[in-house]
């Protein structure tokens, strides 16, 4: 999550100038190609006076769908290959989670209802049912680029991500998994999401417009005083911060923002925060900062066949005490 | 009898004590080297019960006088001893539960009964009085002890033995003498070395009675073997005998003498090596023979004096034969020697059952007695199928006698003998490669750990969706108290 190795033109290094100077700042990032043609007038400028780094694309982290694609033009003709083409038989069903669907055709996979017909945010499939005159959209939701995808797949108990909600979203990269939980969330539900990293933040911010229920914050979650003017109070906090301080970064979130009795998200990659030690022992430790913490956890899952060393880890913030008659 | 001598022990010792007391007393306070400086009352005493302690082993030692005595008859000699006495009874209380003589006198006819005390028949031989006296050092006392025990078990079934009729004990009826043999040799066997020879020789008569006459008879059917039934036998091979009924009967006599003499040289072995033979297979064995063989003596007596006639022109006739089969048998392949050798023994079984019936017509004898001694074959046969021992021995060599011949004229060795493999279970195929059942091991554990532990997978191909579907409502994740 550290800084990009470019510094960033302009008052880069001051965290917080997201929403501010967004319209100035951040704007280039739409070269990256998800979203070009809407806002023409923006992009030739950005683009091409844009760094060398650059033009490295939006390929940080692996998330994005890769140079292959061409920029993400590859989205609009994502047909040609893949699943769910051709009229093959595909029926999709409410999932046990508020918000989530199956797709089931010749394999099953997991979607959301688009909020935005006709776009997709990282190349993802789309499907469509026409329901009467209504056309319908789901996104596919890849398991393997999302780790909320990957637990529920996996099955989880509950995400507490019922439509309406509010979300804190805490390391949200490119926005892939964040463009999902918005979906899930609905219009009614907003999700506050945070990236600390510049490169990443543009493309959360130009996928956040589309979005409306989407607030992105470009800031570092360690400092959630630096971000308390925009975030309210939320239902549940998801975080995938991947950082040794992890837990500390969510309690702290949780103290300011999350409700009492409110959940938390908690997905923890052993490498991150012991290399050297084995995962389960990590995943224990981790579970026992979070107690200390008054986050208390109720379940945890592997992600095992999609992550290596990974555990989701879902609890309560000051869970109501329980009478004892 | 401790107390006495207690008794005896304590009227020294005050006396002395006391004595001993004054002197320390007066010494000990002033001479640093004198006991008294160093020891006090308490050491004293403990040195006195010592001592008291030792005279009175030493005494016990020293008085064998009534040891003798209380050993034949325990009761007797505590009863005199201990009149009075509580405290030494208790060792020998469980010997004598009842004091009135006349109680005793009846015991004492049956040794051998171990009386109604439980305790007698709970427990071992190590009792606390053994055990004192072992460490009084009176092992001498107690081997004696065994010994006469042993030697008054040994004469009284000597006694026994020889109230028995063993006149009467002729070889013909070994089987019934069987019971008794088994009671001599199990007490007398360890005298054997001390005897003299015609001591052993009567010995021997007296445990076995049938062995000597037997040996009388191996002897005699050896002779009878080599000398009248070979060469006969000979004759019946290289068809210089034509009576089919004389052939019968010269194959099943020498068969059964040949028989006979092999019984009789395991038993011999038997009694060599392991000395009794009451109740081992081999007896039945003998008698079953003994009485075929006095069956057939009907048979002997009308045609011995006839065959005895035949015996020299036979030899003439297959000593000539032989020379001519030697001559004939170098030119010859083997398969055909085979072959021959073959067609022989078919014919011999052939020739054995389908001509008993002109057999029956030849001879003299009465039906009966024939259809008796058939009867007695067929027992026989049975009898050997039925027990395997010794016809294990025999059967494959009957049957291999049909087998590949070396040039030498001997059998090849068979495939078990060559390969050598010993005891070994069989085994399925795949299990015979070490290797390759560890990798099927290998391969199925990794099935089993794919149900276990979910490989991590790469994202190779573009994700198309779970190929195993996704279930809604299945929750997988742990419960975290």
């Amino acid at each position: 999550m550290g800084r990009p190795d470019f510094s960033p033109r302009g008052g880069g290094g001051g965290g917080f100038r997201g929403r501010g100077g967004g319209g100035r700042g951040f704007s280039p990032g739409g070269r990256g190609g998800f979203s070009q043609r809407g806002r023409g007038g923006f992009s030739p400028g950005g683009r091409g006076g844009f760094s060398p780094g650059g033009g490295r694309g939006f390929s940080p982290g692996g998330r994005g769908r890769g140079g292959a694609g061409g920029g993400g033009r590859g989205r609009g003709g994502g047909r040609g290959r893949g699943g769910f083409r051709g009229g093959s038989k595909v029926s999709v069903e409410p999932h046990r989670h508020e918000g989530v669907f199956i797709a089931r055709g010749k394999e099953d996979v997991l979607a959301t209802l688009n909020m935005v017909p006709g776009e997709s945010v990282y190349g993802e499939k789309k499907i469509s049912v026409e329901e009467g005159s209504e056309k319908i959209e789901y996104r596919v939701w890849n398991p393997f680029r999302s780790k909320l995808a990957a637990a529920i797949v996996g099955g989880i108990g509950n995400i507490y991500m019922p439509p309406g909600s509010k979300v804190l979203y805490l390391g949200a990269a490119n926005g892939t998994t964040v463009s999902h939980v918005s979906d899930i969330l609905g219009s009614e539900g907003v999700v506050y999401a945070v990236e600390f990293s510049l490169r990443s933040g543009r493309d959360l911010v130009n996928m956040a417009k589309k979005r409306m229920n989407i607030v992105p914050i470009v800031e570092d979650a360690r400092h959630p005083h630096k971000y308390r003017m925009i975030c309210g109070m939320v239902d549940t906090i998801f975080a995938d911060v991947a950082q040794p301080d992890q837990a500390r970064i969510v309690a702290i979130n949780a103290q300011h923002f999350l409700k009492v009795g409110g959940h938390y998200i908690i997905s923890i990659k052993a490498n991150c925060i012991d290399s050297t030690a084995p995962a389960e022992a990590v995943f224990a430790g981790e579970i026992k900062k979070l107690q200390a913490d008054q986050l208390k956890p109720q379940e945890q899952l592997t992600l095992e066949p999609y992550e290596r060393d990974h555990a989701v880890v879902v609890g309560t913030y000051r869970p109501p005490k329980k009478n004892k008659q | 009898m401790g107390k006495r001598r207690k008794s005896h022990g304590g009227g020294q010792t005050p006396g002395g004590k006391k004595q001993r007391n004054v002197d320390n007393l007066s010494s000990s306070l002033v001479d640093p080297t004198s006991r008294g400086f160093v020891h006090d009352e308490v050491d004293d005493y403990e040195d006195e019960t010592d001592m008291l302690a030792l005279t009175k082993a030493k005494k016990m030692m020293g008085t064998k006088s009534f040891s003798r005595e209380q050993v034949l008859a325990i009761d007797g000699s505590s009863d005199d001893e201990d009149s009075g006495d509580d405290h030494d009874s208790d060792e020998d209380e469980m010997f004598m539960e009842d004091d009135i003589v006349d109680e005793y006198k009846e015991r004492e006819d049956d040794e051998r009964a171990w009386g109604k005390n439980k305790k007698r028949y709970i427990g071992t031989d190590t009792t606390d009085e053994r055990i004192m006296k072992q460490i009084r050092g009176d092992k001498e006392e107690l081997n004696r002890l065994e010994e006469e025990a042993a030697r008054k078990l040994q004469d009284r079934l000597a006694a026994e033995l020889e109230h028995l009729p063993t006149d009467d004990l002729i070889p013909q009826e070994e089987e019934e003498e069987k019971p008794k043999e088994r009671q001599v040799e199990s007490s007398l066997e360890l005298n054997l070395s001390r005897l003299s020879k015609s001591k052993k020789l009567q010995l021997l008569k007296r445990e076995s009675p049938e062995f000597l006459p037997l040996v009388e008879d191996l002897k005699k059917k050896c002779a009878e073997l080599r000398n009248f039934l070979g060469p006969l036998m000979e004759g019946v091979k290289g068809d210089h005998i034509t009576s089919p009924s004389i052939c019968q009967y010269i194959t099943t006599k020498y068969r059964l003498v040949l028989n006979y003499v092999c019984t009789v040289s395991v038993y011999m072995l038997i009694k060599t090596n392991q000395g009794s033979t009451w109740n081992h297979p081999v007896l039945g064995r003998l008698a079953q023979y003994r009485q075929l063989l006095q069956e057939l003596t009907p048979c002997d007596e009308q045609l011995t004096p006839q065959l005895q006639k035949i015996i020299p022109d036979i030899k003439a006739a297959v000593e000539a034969s032989s020379k001519a089969a030697a001559a004939s048998t170098k030119r010859k392949p083997k398969t055909l020697q085979i072959l021959r050798k073959k067609s022989k023994l078919d014919e011999d079984t052939d020739v054995r059952k389908n001509k008993l019936s002109q057999l029956l017509d030849d001879s003299d004898l009465t039906d009966d007695d024939w259809k008796q001694k058939e009867k007695k074959q067929v027992l026989n046969q049975e009898a050997e199928a039925s027990s395997g021992e010794e016809d294990e021995a025999k059967a494959p060599v009957e049957e291999e006698t049909g087998d590949m011949l070396d040039e030498d004229g001997r059998r090849a060795i068979t495939y078990q003998i060559s390969k050598n493999k010993g005891l070994i279970p069989s085994r399925k195929k795949e299990e015979r490669n070490p290797r390759v059942k560890y990798r099927r091991k290998y391969k199925a554990k990794l099935k089993k750990r794919k149900g276990q532990v979910r490989e991590v997978k790469r994202e190779v191909r573009r994700y198309e969706g779970e190929t195993s579907g996704i279930k809604a409502h299945t929750i997988k994740s742990t419960k975290i108290k």
